[in-house]
């Protein structure tokens, strides 16, 4: 009773946030909506609409590098969703070098291509009903052996690991970071007096490869690669990691 | 007869073959624009195809008005040998300039196989010379277009193909004195690397009067026509120089170099700042061996740096040339007062006769002076440079309903970053979204020092019809170098505004940005309005416990399933173990009877025998008291329970032949007894079973 009451009282307060951030955001006031919706995602509300309103109100205070961050998790959670789409094309727009995002490389992009569309809570949802399935048949097989049974459990094992492999890689995604900044360097190596390779703008969007110290190894969409201090990136995912990692 | 027919029909493929074959290996070659539209002075890409047999040798048309640079951009080769004869498949990508406005026209590029000539057929392309980037194919620049009097300064001149080299020292201009002391052959000359067919040289001079000096149009030839650089119009101040020392020499050492522009300014206005670090080609010392060779940044504390283009170039000191790496920063005071710029070092270590020594080379370091802006007019918001301003109505008759945009235009040197938009006056007659903010450099020419343009977009929506007005629009910007604010106004704008459809008028609401967004999505730059919330919100951590709980249970489930299934069947087909299962339940219930019957003893004695039967899956019907102890010796029962069965049914046996009942104390003591050894037998039971 205690915990039910706890979680009502809990979820009125997060609905209450959700409402005076919008309110502040439709009366211009996008610091305030920005720190409701900021103390949201403190509390782990992880939600596609508590990201994308986020993102809208850091875009109208002009930081797109943290507007494409939160759009981006939005995305992340929902990517069925066309309006944060939309507005990420129209965020990468005011960048300077309009990168667009890195695609995926190895499993994902080889097996699990069909799945940027789905949203990860979908893809769980037939992950768990193929998951029940499979055991629901077994306890048949067990109990009655009739014909085609075998072939239901087959094909709900194996799409019930298709899609737990799925919901892995969607909530375990590549490192996508965005830069925070302008004219940050991007070195040949991971030492200071390395040769600059190319430089990042606030809200580019780069892959993070590889980690060595407080360097980072990345990729840009147009397949640049070199060694970035962690300190000019903010990852998309887990959101926890708001400013810098 | 089939014979025959299948003979003609090979014959005939054979022939197709070598035709096609013949076909393929007749020269063809062919040379094509992308489009015949071209600019002065602008390069664009010709392709020249070439299929035939190999080698071949290309000749292009003498570059008179134009230019074909015969080392290809792009290129792809293709070789074959189809019916043993070898063929080519060739394309070129090839960089060409016109020189001239007007019809010019590309004669035939020949290819030479085996001594026959083929010839592409000619193009003529039509030259404009509208495209500003391109009218003066030699720029002359300088790193600022404000100069100080007496301040030894660069002009550099960039060029390509030209078809004589550039002058050693610049012509004669007034106002300006070439470097003495600097022969015409230690004239500076630069290569940028990443346009290696373009060649930069540079001249030392100095401005010897103030105002405004004009470096003229210069005449040059390139590919054989007179083309012309630019003029540059410098001002010169007559302020005394940053500069406290000229260009040294140092023994064939490296040395550095650092430099500002100007030490008094304003707050916001920016100072460039140039270091550089003067490398000898050739040293008498081992130079080569600098492996703790640093060069460390001056620190610039209570300023903004912006990075502005760098250069490495060559350079001549008397008879000595050095390496150059030149670093420029723009940096901007973030606060007023005596700001110091530090000093400028390299570190190294030099190699003489073995000898290996530390050397340490500074140049620096320099005090500014930031002063306070004087008060500013109410229509300042922040321009502090040399800025241009225009205002750009898309149209002046608009339509209820339909969004018009007026654009604001900042361009110019000066700090873009802290520019905000004009103060936009408020309209009753029309919704005004908020300002749209964009921003680029612009290259000029002759400019080292990036330029930049900002466009302020505002997206006016009419709400009423009639004729309407935009007020005048006041826009000031202060210029550090007249040291006052210079202040221009726009407008007033008159605007007719007529009825819209219906549908149209209804997407307006008056004061609600937000409505406008959701009824005519994605105008100009804006985003899509705040998503509402459907259902409440719940911490995430919530979903990975439910998560494992249903990852779990089937298992369980299953597990506890195949667990009852298996006893189900057991108990179905396997009669032992079926009455072993039951014979204890059993027991005990009969035992609860044994008080109220009529014959104790006889119920005691049939239960325990019962018992035994079902345990051991005996049929007990006649089983005597010695089957039992045989029984129990058979099944290797302990003695101690043994002994104590064997008394129980001994002590019913002696009662059921007795005058005398058994009492109730005695009764209760032989159930107990029963009891006592039921329990035993069915953990010895259950061992055994959960063994098998």
């Amino acid at each position: 009773m205690t915990i039910f009451l706890t979680m009502l009282i809990g979820a009125t307060s997060f609905s209450d946030s959700f409402e005076l951030g919008k309110q502040a955001y439709e009366n211009n006031q996008y610091f305030q909506a920005i720190e409701q919706y900021e103390s949201l995602v403190y509390n782990r509300i992880y939600e596609p609409e508590v990201f994308y309103n986020l993102a809208n109100a850091y875009y109208q205070q002009g930081d797109y590098a943290l507007a494409m961050v939160n759009f981006e998790r939005a995305y992340f959670l929902n990517p069925r969703l066309k309006i944060v789409q939309e507005n990420i094309e129209q965020t990468r727009m005011q960048t300077k070098q309009q990168l667009v995002r890195p695609t995926s490389t190895g499993i994902e992009s080889e097996f699990y291509f069909w799945h940027h569309k789905i949203s990860a809570k979908t893809i769980l949802r037939i992950a768990i009903f193929s998951w029940l399935l499979f055991w629901f048949g077994l306890i048949l097989l067990k109990k009655a052996p009739r014909k085609g049974l075998k072939a239901l459990i087959g094909v709900s094992g194996f799409v019930a690991f298709i899609f737990f492999g799925s919901w892995y890689l969607k909530t375990n995604p590549m490192e996508l970071a965005v830069a925070q900044g302008d004219d940050i360097p991007v070195l040949i190596g991971t030492k200071e007096t390395d040769t600059i390779r190319f430089e990042l703008y606030s809200g580019d969007r780069v892959h993070i490869d590889a980690y060595r110290g407080e360097q980072v190894r990345i990729t840009t969409a147009t397949g640049n690669r070199g060694w970035v201090d962690q300190k000019y990136l903010v990852t998309v995912w887990p959101p926890e990691r708001t400013t810098g990692m | 007869m089939v014979v025959i027919y299948r003979y003609i029909a090979l014959c005939l493929c054979i022939l197709t073959w070598s035709g096609w074959s013949a076909a393929q290996n007749t020269p063809r070659i062919e040379a094509s624009v992308e489009s015949t539209e071209v600019h002065v002075f602008k390069p664009f890409l010709l392709n020249l195809y070439y299929q035939g047999p190999g080698p071949v040798e290309y000749q292009f048309p003498p570059n008179v008005g134009f230019k074909i640079n015969p080392n290809p951009r792009g290129r792809s080769e293709r070789t074959s040998i189809i019916n043993g004869m070898r063929s080519l498949k060739a394309e070129y990508a090839l960089v060409v300039e016109v020189a001239k406005a007007g019809e010019v026209t590309i004669p035939p590029i020949k290819a030479i196989v085996a001594g026959q000539t083929f010839s592409t057929e000619p193009i003529t392309l039509t030259v404009k010379n509208d495209d500003p980037a391109f009218i003066y194919p030699i720029h002359v620049r300088v790193r600022n277009m404000i100069v100080k009097k007496g301040e030894w300064f660069w002009v550099y001149i960039d060029s390509p193909w030209l078809d004589k080299p550039l002058p050693n020292q610049l012509p004669a201009i007034t106002g300006l004195e070439n470097a003495p002391g600097l022969p015409p052959d230690d004239g500076q000359s630069s290569y940028v690397p990443s346009r290696s067919r373009t060649q930069t040289r540079g001249y030392r001079v100095r401005a010897t009067q103030s105002g405004t000096i004009t470096i003229p149009s210069m005449t040059f030839q390139l590919h054989q026509q007179s083309v012309n650089s630019n003029p540059l119009e410098l001002k010169v101040l007559d302020r005394p120089s940053t500069t406290t020392e000229d260009i040294k020499g140092n023994s064939g050492l490296p040395f550095v170099r650092m430099d500002v522009d100007t030490r008094d300014i304003y707050l916001g206005e920016p100072v460039l700042m140039t270091l550089q670090l003067w490398v000898p080609k050739q040293s008498p010392f081992d130079l080569s061996a600098r492996n703790r060779s640093t060069t460390s940044m001056s620190s610039t504390e209570g300023f903004y740096a912006s990075d502005v283009q760098n250069d490495v170039f060559e350079a001549h000191l008397g008879t000595q040339a050095y390496h150059v790496n030149e670093q420029r920063k723009l940096l901007y005071p973030t606060k007023t007062g005596e700001l110091t710029i530090d000093a400028y070092r390299y570190e190294g270590d030099i190699v003489n006769r073995g000898r290996r020594n530390e050397y340490l080379v500074e140049y620096g370091p320099y005090k500014v002076n930031v002063k306070h802006l004087p008060p500013a007019p109410n229509s300042y918001t922040g321009a502090i440079g040399q800025f241009n301003v225009e205002v750009d109505l898309s149209s002046t008759k608009l339509k209820e309903g339909v969004p018009t945009e007026l654009i604001f235009v900042v361009s110019g040197q000066g700090n873009a970053d802290a520019i905000a938009s004009p103060k936009f006056p408020e309209l009753s007659w029309a919704h005004v979204a908020e300002v749209k903010r964009e921003q680029k450099d612009v290259k000029l020419f002759g400019q080292v020092i990036p330029a930049i343009e900002k466009k302020f977009r505002y997206t006016i929506t009419p709400t009423r019809a009639g004729s309407h007005e935009i007020p005048a629009i006041q826009y000031a910007s202060f210029d550090p170098h007249q040291g006052k604010y210079i202040e221009d106004t726009f407008g007033p704008f008159n605007l007719t505004v007529s009825a819209g459809e219906e549908d149209s008028v209804s997407m307006v609401v008056e004061d609600s940005s937000i409505d406008i967004f959701q009824r005519t999505p994605l105008i100009g730059t804006s985003i899509h309005p705040l998503m509402t919330m459907q259902g409440s919100l719940h911490r995430d951590q919530t979903r990975k416990l439910w998560l494992y709980l249903v990852l779990i249970l089937p298992i369980l489930l299953y597990l506890i399933a195949v667990h009852y299934l298996n006893r189900h069947a057991r108990l179905v087909n396997d009669t032992s173990f079926a009455r072993a299962q039951g014979a204890y339940e059993k027991g005990k219930n009969r035992l609860k009877a044994v008080h109220s019957s009529s014959e104790p003893s006889e119920e005691l004695y049939r239960t325990m025998i019962d018992y035994l039967g079902d345990i051991f899956n005996i049929n007990e019907q006649g089983l005597t008291f010695k089957d039992v102890e045989d029984l129990l010796e058979v099944k290797q029962i302990d003695s101690e329970n043994a002994t104590t069965i064997t008394r129980i049914l001994k002590s019913c046996e002696r009662s059921r032949y007795a005058a005398q009942k058994l009492t109730d104390d005695e009764v209760g003591a032989l159930v107990q007894a029963v009891k006592n050894v039921m329990h035993a037998l069915e953990i010895r039971g259950k061992q055994n079973r959960g063994g098998k």
